[in-house]
């Protein structure tokens, strides 16, 4: 106990830290490997002690008693002892069962503890995944069940330690170039944990450079790599941005995607392609064993479809890199992750990037439209199933648009929205280009590369933009509507234009119409970004010349 | 002491002097309930079976094997006793004092005799021996006999010499010699180690019994002080940790009392929490037994109760949950010791654990030890249940912590509980953040206010358009929440707090419009008219509906503050005329409390003994009684009145003695209406004054 410290433990498992504390960053440093940071608000963060964040540090080489010793060290008010035993018993589960090779039965389940061996070995969800006792520590595993075991047992409260190893895979020469760039230290330090953890997930926000962290990986590796990502225009920059930082070549880079089947050293597939599926059956499964690949990168993590999942289980014998910038996942599957990718292996908070100035931080501005009398009266006597859409689409949010977009001229800004008939509408009338889901592939990636080269300043785009594409030099981003306010929604929209810049500030602006459903949503935007540690700000759109 | 030795244990007993009688009603409170009238009528309750069975099952494992060695012999001497018990001269001194404290032995140590009802309740064969042997052999001939038995005869032997020295034998008493007989009991028999205790028994004779034992009484020693705690580094964090613990504790207790007010579940026909409830009670406090504790805890302190139709918290709570952690935390320990009243098996484990000393390890293996060495005749699986679930509680309480027993039993002063403050920091995800537990009245607006998300020694609100409403509801005014929140934020109010406020106030404020608010009612016209004319009236926005009916612009609230300025006193009504109040929380009155079953104090006791002593005796006091019983319907004056229920339990009462005839009293209790009692079951009266 620290009757002057930073920390509070609560009763909930959450941790509370006041930021404007003197001894706050040191307290940071300490809890960050084993308490998930939950809100980021501008006061007092959120911290939360889960099984999977305790066994995620236990991964990353920290013990019980470091643990222990943080919170006693840090906490305000003594720490109850429930919550110490419960810790340490928690940590105590993991790698009391380890995974390993066996010279003579190939892969084997490890425990110094008969108990816990036979506690698992009786679970009915158990059986069929191993074989033969061997004696009263081992017992043989079938490989092509490595991956389930793993995430039966991390379900029974026993997450197993997976030191069997990897293949090294068909070598293949790859060398980062930098020329003309860097690896920025926490790159460097993201590749290299998870290099020496072997398999894992590194977390790092949009705009920190996720490619390159993957590209140093296989710079580590030196082996042929598949890559899954979102879609294919991702896929295409994945490949652009590889070809420009490493030795490979464009050919040596194949693409996987619905139009072009190339299996190449460094492939990239797109999640959408690996679990189409015909006659009720996987079509593209030849892909993961179509080379001898000796690492696997799954691009945002967070999003990875379940197909993909049962998919992984089968690739425990090689490396496997998972990049996101959450580990937070709508479905609730972190515990999948934590077993089949693996663990946690770096973890940067947001705004030490920011601080440090890699990633340009956001002034988030919502935007109150009070409605027209008419447009209030076609709300309130509307259908509860179409008012969402009539308060996103109201006229008068649009003529707000168009000033923001007036007052913004010069700077790059993207327009963002849902509904593609109000996007029409705006894109004529501010004379911008359109990006929706029917916009082709190549004249998207035209598009995207006049926006870049600053030939245009202005686009205007639909939920399509919403996933893993690159516009490095968005600065302004307005939002007509969100679907429903979901995490993962405004994470992508936060980070589009969370890039690098000399000094600039990014803006984003959220439109809602005052007094409508609209505004319901806009709380939990408004709280989510609050929460990230965001500047939150609330303006009527009559008062927008107050903003500097 | 009359002359000479004490010729019986009822002599020892009247012999006693005040110390002695008062130690001897203190270890058997039984002797002195009902109140006995002479020391005879003591000695004779002493030496009843079922009081002497109760004093043996007082024993502790130690000064009942000393009992039952005793037991075994007419009269044995201190020294033989230590010598057959391979024990310490000493300690059986001392065990041998508390059996005489208890009336249980008597005699000098030379010459110990176990009062001769003990003597029956521990068995036929006190420490498995037999009773003298009619024609005993000498000790040679037993040594000589014993060597020539072969090793089936010596298991005979054996199974017969520890436990029970009976065995059953059919045809026991036929009459055999050595080459005869056939089997290993036979051949005993025929060498006269066994002997026929009837047809059907034989036994071992005692003078064997003892040869065999070599010279110990017991197979199994005794140790003459209970087990120790187990040995063990103690955890220097578990100070720490057990105030921790409390911490938690005295702010999870609130958080379930206001839980269980807000759901206000209905209780079983048994009386208790559905175990619906009791879960949702669970998940609020994180763990299922603590909520079962605290249900427990809460409801024996009376801050809980349940009424025909809900579970509440009581009148007592407000100020129970004012008061800070620290009480609040004792309160439940307390709370907790006194639980164990009705258990006698608990009582005994809380006790033991508190007998231990701070910073010593404790398990509740060694606690179950414990309590059955200082309680050997409690049921060893029951016991270690109980102790198990002590040590369970004590953790919660903090009493316990990491395996170690803290000194927290022993504080009397706030050992750093946090203190309550009034300040918490408002961001702008719209949470409030209270760095420490907060003062009551603020952490009833601030619940009033926003919704708990993190309980703990600090806590967490969120405000939401619901419970900003909510406030708003209870008569607050946006304005009047601004200045409350201005005062105990330690930031400024971020700015989509203020949005929300003025969010919600909007669509608060137009359902009021439309629900008619600010409709003046008058019952006098002329009323009506003065207000109306008044100098105020432009500036509220009072117009006239009709004679008795006006309308402002402003608000009920500022309407009904100009009002009572102007010397009225208006009520604010709702929509449908009823009165606009904030309701008071909901609450029960406070039960009253059942009487802790008691001990009667030393003083009591020595008091007793004086009236024993003067010999106050009943025989005598009879005549007496009814001497005081007249004379108090004589003069009507009131009387201190001890006498037996019809339940056979002792009652006191002040009455007053209507009439008195044919053996019976009739009396007036004061306060409580009449009563019938036989003069024969009055104890004692004594007029008042």
């Amino acid at each position: 106990m620290n009757p002057n410290g930073p920390l509070i433990v609560q009763s909930d498992r959450t941790l509370l830290l006041e930021v404007d504390h003197p001894e706050a960053d040191a307290c940071r440093i300490a809890i960050a490997p084993f308490a998930e940071l939950e809100r980021a608000p501008e006061h007092v963060h959120t911290y939360r002690i889960t099984p999977l964040g305790l066994w995620n540090a236990c991964a990353a080489g920290h013990d019980a008693e470091e643990v222990v010793d943080a919170l006693l060290s840090w906490s305000r008010y003594p720490v109850p002892s429930s919550l110490l035993l419960d810790i340490t018993e928690t940590i105590g589960r993991y790698g009391r069962l380890r995974i390993e090779k066996h010279p003579t039965h190939g892969l084997v389940m490890v425990s110094t503890d008969k108990a816990v061996l036979t506690e698992v070995l009786r679970s009915l969800a158990v059986k069929g995944l191993v074989g033969a006792r061997i004696d009263d520590e081992t017992v043989v595993v079938h490989p092509s069940e490595r991956g389930h075991l793993k995430q039966v047992l991390l379900k029974l409260g026993w997450p197993a330690d997976d030191l069997a190893g990897f293949v090294r895979g068909e070598e293949h020469p790859i060398a980062l170039e930098q020329d003309g760039w860097k690896l920025r230290p926490y790159q460097t330090q993201a590749a290299d944990s998870f290099w020496h953890g072997g398999s894992g997930v590194v977390v790092l926000p949009c705009g920190a450079g996720k490619t390159v962290v993957g590209a140093a990986a296989m710079a580590h590796a030196q082996a042929t790599t598949l890559i899954l990502v979102t879609n294919t225009v991702a896929a295409r920059q994945w490949k652009d941005e590889l070809v420009r930082r490493t030795s490979l070549s464009p050919d040596e880079i194949g693409e996987y995607s619905g139009s072009r089947k190339e299996i190449r050293p460094v492939t990239i597939a797109t999640y959408q392609v690996v679990t189409t599926k015909r006659g009720g059956q996987h079509t593209h499964l030849e892909l993961f064993n179509a080379r001898d690949w000796g690492l696997v990168i799954y691009d945002e993590v967070h999003l990875l479809p379940a197909p993909v999942f049962r998919m992984t289980a089968d690739l425990q014998a090689r490396r496997r890199l998972g990049l996101t910038a959450t580990l937070v996942r709508e479905d609730g599957r972190e515990g999948d992750v934590f077993s089949l990718i693996g663990p946690k292996r770096y973890d940067a908070p947001w705004r030490d990037i920011e601080a440090q100035g890699w990633i340009a931080p956001a002034d988030c501005v919502e935007v109150r439209v009070t409605l027209t009398d008419d447009e209030r009266l076609a709300y309130a006597v509307a259908d509860p199933d179409v008012r969402y859409r009539l308060a996103s689409t109201a006229e008068s949010k649009n003529q707000v648009v168009l000033d923001l977009v007036e007052r913004h001229r010069g700077t790059p800004t993207l327009v963002i929205g849902q509904y593609v008939d109000q996007l029409h509408d705006l894109a004529e009338r501010t004379g911008a280009a359109l990006i929706t889901g029917e916009t082709t592939t190549r004249q998207r990636e035209r598009t995207y590369q006049s926006f870049r080269d600053g030939e245009i300043d202005l686009l205007v785009v639909s939920k399509v933009a919403n996933f893993s594409i690159d516009l490095p030099s968005a600065e302004v981003a307005i939002q007509v509507s969100g679907a429903f306010g979901s995490r993962q929604e405004e994470a992508q929209r936060l980070g589009r234009i969370l890039r690098p810049k000399d000094g600039l500030v990014a803006r984003f602006y959220a439109l809602v119409s005052r007094d409508t459903v609209d505004a319901e949503f806009a709380q939990h935007r408004q709280r989510f970004l609050a929460e990230q540690g965001y500047a939150y700000r609330i303006i009527d759109s009559e008062n927008l010349d107050e903003l500097d | 002491m009359t002359e000479g030795a004490p010729r019986s244990i009822a002599d020892v007993i009247r012999g006693l002097d005040a110390e002695a009688l008062t130690a001897l009603l203190r270890a058997r409170p039984d002797l002195a309930h009902p109140r006995p009238s002479s020391t005879g009528e003591v000695a004779e309750r002493a030496t009843s079976p079922a009081s002497v069975r109760l004093a043996l099952e007082g024993l502790d494992r130690w000064q009942r094997r000393v009992a039952t060695g005793a037991a075994a012999f007419d009269t044995i001497s201190v020294r033989h006793l230590a010598a057959l018990l391979e024990a310490d001269r000493g300690a059986v001194a001392r065990a041998v004092a508390a059996l005489r404290a208890r009336a249980l032995l008597w005699g000098p140590d030379t010459k110990l005799r176990l009062v001769s009802a003990a003597r029956i309740a521990l068995g036929p064969h006190p420490a498995g021996l037999a009773p003298d042997s009619p024609t005993p052999l000498s000790s040679d001939q037993v040594a000589t006999l014993l060597a020539e038995v072969d090793d089936e005869e010596r298991a005979v032997l054996d199974r017969l010499t520890w436990d029970c020295p009976v065995g059953r034998v059919s045809n026991a008493t036929r009459t055999l010699d050595l080459a005869q007989a056939q089997s290993p009991v036979e051949r005993l028999l025929a060498r006269r180690l066994l002997r026929p205790s009837d047809d059907d028994h034989v036994v071992l004779p005692r003078e064997v019994s003892l040869a065999v034992r070599e010279g110990r009484l017991f197979q199994q020693r005794v140790d003459d002080r209970p087990p120790d705690w187990p040995v063990g580094t103690s955890s220097p964090l578990a100070e720490d940790a057990g105030l921790g613990t409390a911490v938690h504790l005295a702010a999870t207790a609130v958080l379930l009392a206001d839980e269980l007010g807000a759901m206000a579940p209905r209780p079983l026909a048994t009386g208790g929490i559905s175990r619906r409830d009791q879960a949702t009670l669970a998940e609020v406090v994180g763990d299922a037994g603590l909520a079962e504790l605290l249900v427990a805890l809460l409801g024996r302190l009376r801050l809980i109760t349940s009424s025909a139709s809900a579970w509440l918290p009581t009148t007592r709570f407000d100020t129970w949950a004012a008061a800070d952690g620290f009480s609040r935390w004792a309160s439940l320990v307390e709370a907790w010791v006194e639980l164990a009243d009705h258990d006698r098996i608990r009582r005994a484990g809380v006790d033991e654990l508190r007998s231990a000393p701070a910073g010593m390890v404790v398990d509740a293996a060694t606690l179950t030890e414990r309590v059955l060495w200082r309680h050997p005749h409690l049921a060893v699986d029951e016991v270690a249940r109980v102790a198990t679930a002590v040590l369970q509680d004590a953790d919660r309480l903090g009493l316990s912590a990491l395996g170690v027993r803290t000194s927290l039993w022993e504080a009397t002063e706030d050992p750093g509980f946090p203190a309550a403050g009034t300040q918490f920091l408002v961001q702008s995800d719209l949470t409030a953040v209270s760095p420490g537990p907060l003062t009551l009245e603020v952490a009833r607006t601030l619940a009033l206010v926003t919704e708990r998300e993190s309980p703990g020694p600090a806590s967490v609100h969120r405000f939401t358009p619901a419970s900003v409403r909510r406030a708003l509801d209870a008569g607050w005014s946006v304005e009047q929440l601004r200045v409350w929140l201005d005062e105990h934020s330690s930031t400024t109010l971020p700015q989509p707090l203020a949005y929300l406020l003025d969010d919600v106030a909007r669509q608060h404020g137009r359902i009021r419009v439309r629900a008619t608010s600010s409709v003046v009612r008058v019952d006098d016209e002329a009323v009506a008219e003065a207000l109306v004319r008044h100098p105020r009236a432009a500036e509220l926005g009072v117009v006239r509906l009709a004679p008795t009916v006006l309308a402002s612009d402003a608000e009920p609230e500022e309407l009904v503050l100009a009002l009572r300025e102007l010397g009225h006193a208006p009520i604010a009504e709702g929509r449908t005329g009823e009165p606009l109040h904030r309701p008071p929380a909901r609450r029960l009155p406070t039960p009253g409390v059942a009487p802790r079953p008691s001990t009667p104090s030393t003083d009591q006791l020595r008091a007793l003994v004086n009236t024993l002593h003067a010999g106050q005796g009943a025989s005598r006091a009879q005549a007496d009684l009814v001497e005081v019983l007249a004379s108090g319907q004589r003069d009507a004056s009131w009387l201190d009145l001890d006498y037996v229920d019809d339940q056979g339990r002792q009652r006191s009462a002040t009455v007053r003695v209507l009439t008195l005839a044919g053996g019976q009293v009739r009396l007036v209790r004061r306060g409580a209406g009449q009563l019938v009692v036989p003069v024969s079951r009055v104890v004692r009266a004594q007029p008042i004054g």
